[in-house]
């Protein structure tokens, strides 16, 4: 669906003596039924890879290809639904006649009034649909946001940040939104800071850094090295035994921070089990899409 | 329709430019038949019929640039293109037809001001040459603005003062001031605004080759906006 082969982006002053590289021989494919995450710190290079794949930017070299199509003839013709980072929409417009105007935009025909209703259903914005944009909060108005990109049954879906202003509650419907967009004819690009929230909807994660691509990570596939909290309900002294490497963390004689792939984890959990060792709790403290972007952007942990 | 085209989205972009701009040309209507009670002399159909003329024509340009302004450029620093365009919509097509509307809306001042002469002296002034001018003015300054909207942020203000500057020109050159090689040269490669008065003829309507050179200038204009639209991404302009 979307195929970026070895992209730059130079973004230079009017004078030509400055440049800044956005983008350096960037290189990804996001196939039909996938849901792919990008992650990376401010100034990656995610919001202007998005606006490569939007056609809102030429590419000073490689090639974009959206649908077989170079973006801008892909989104005239197909659409996109797209959750920009700031969502923007003039302020005087109420939540209804956003939707609305968008509805017809988006080409949706005599499904206009009941895909808006459904996307305001969808996204809580029922008791706001009076509203006018100036007066939502910072969260509804990203719901609002996400109401717009949903409008339609695109095949491309592309969210920039979208749990940006959301609160927990509705950052956790965000996510079964996310499960629910999945469609086998459907690409799905996720950018966002929240690495938590990738590792839970995405089948893989680009890593973004200084603009380049520094790996890709399957989340939740048992091959990525994680940092779990072992805390024990006793003391036990050949702890040792089954995780060799285990941290005692200070101040808390119970607790230990062990690591490892999935595997040895399991086998290392047994055999504590095995060994007489009372287990109070395993959890993780460190995902392992979390110490991948670490290692990604050159921090300890890795 | 074909894809890619805003002619469905219609509606709501009349009712933007009727909110918009429309509403501070209805103050400037309004404002001119305030002006038409504060006359000492009594209106004859004649005299409303040159009162529309003489201020519609000294103001001509604030109303095309009002209809014009910002049409691109306000969308591109706002950033509201972003979801506009990720829609199945051309920005090309788009533009050309909030641009068109904006023609409508403009054609539409010359009655309306007609209309508010008509509630303050009873005569219903209406002149179909000052209608034609005013679009003429539409299409080089207004198009002007539209070509200028799609690469710079102070589009009308640009538009504006290379109209005064090619309006000072074109006057000293008509007045046989002495002009150097470089002051000429801008006199024909600026659009020719001179047309709005000058190419009237005897029957109060545009005719000859100069009106003919304003309105392939018009279109010219109108080309290169949509040439930009169409190659420049929307989102480019940003700087190291």
């Amino acid at each position: 669906m979307i195929a970026l082969e070895a992209v730059s982006k130079v973004f230079r002053s009017l004078s030509g003596r400055r440049s800044v590289s956005a983008l350096s021989e960037f290189s990804l494919s996001i196939a039909r039924g996938e849901v792919v995450g990008l992650a990376g710190p401010n100034g990656a290079g995610k919001s202007t890879l998005i606006s490569l794949v939007l056609g809102y930017l030429n590419p000073t070299q490689g090639s974009v290809r959206v649908g077989g199509l170079a973006p801008r003839a892909y989104a005239q013709s197909h659409g996109v639904g797209y959750l920009t980072e700031l969502v923007v929409v003039p302020p005087r417009w109420s939540v209804n006649v956003t939707l609305r105007r968008f509805a017809v935009l988006g080409r949706l025909g005599a499904a206009a009034a009941r895909r808006v209703e459904e996307a305001i259903e969808l996204t809580g914005l029922g008791e706001h649909r009076r509203k006018q944009v100036r007066q939502l909060s910072k969260g509804t108005l990203q719901r609002l946001g996400l109401a717009q990109a949903l409008l339609a049954e695109r095949e491309l879906v592309i969210l920039d940040e979208p749990t940006h202003g959301l609160d927990p509650l509705w950052t956790q419907r965000f996510r079964d939104i996310v499960l629910a967009l999945r469609r086998p004819e459907r690409a799905v690009l996720i950018a966002s800071h929240n690495l938590d929230e990738l590792e839970r909807v995405a089948d893989r994660v680009a890593i973004i850094h200084q603009g380049r691509l520094q790996r890709v990570v399957r989340p939740g596939q048992g091959t990525v090295a994680s940092v779990y909290r072992l805390v024990l309900a006793a003391p036990c002294e050949r702890l040792g035994e089954a995780f060799p490497d285990a941290i005692g963390i200070e101040g808390r004689p119970l607790e230990y921070q062990v690591r490892g792939e999935l595997a040895a984890l399991n086998a290392g959990l047994a055999r504590l089990l095995a060994l007489d060792g009372q287990l109070a709790g395993f959890s993780a403290e460190q995902s392992g899409l979390e110490r991948e972007f670490r290692a990604a952007m050159g921090e300890d942990g890795a | 329709m074909t894809r890619g085209s805003p002619l469905r989205y219609l509606g709501w972009m009349a009712r933007d430019v009727a909110v918009r701009p429309g509403l501070a040309c209805l103050a400037i209507a309004g404002l001119f038949a305030f002006i038409a009670t504060r006359m000492p002399a009594a209106f004859t159909p004649a005299s409303a019929h040159d009162f529309l003329v003489r201020t519609v024509s000294q103001f001509d340009w604030v109303i095309v640039l009002i209809a014009t302004a910002g049409l691109v450029s306000w969308d591109r620093a706002s950033g509201y293109y972003r979801s506009l365009f990720s829609q199945p919509v051309s920005p090309g097509a788009y533009y050309l037809q909030r641009w068109l509307l904006g023609a409508v809306g403009v054609a539409a001042f010359v009655p309306l001001v007609g209309l508010g002469i008509l509630l303050v002296t009873g005569s219903f002034p209406f002149s179909g040459p000052l209608l034609a001018r005013l679009l003429l003015k539409y299409l080089l300054l207004g198009g002007l603005t539209l070509a200028l909207s799609t690469v710079l942020r102070a589009d009308w203000m640009i538009a504006f003062l290379i109209s005064v500057l090619q309006s000072v020109l074109y006057s000293l050159d008509k007045n046989g001031a002495p002009l150097n090689a470089f002051s000429k040269l801008l006199i024909h490669a600026l659009p020719p605004f001179q047309i709005g008065t000058s190419a009237f003829g005897a029957a109060g309507y545009p005719t000859g080759s100069e009106l003919t050179h304003g309105l392939l200038y018009g279109a010219g204009l109108l080309v290169l906006a949509l040439a930009a639209l169409t190659l420049r991404p929307l989102g480019s302009g940003g700087r190291a």
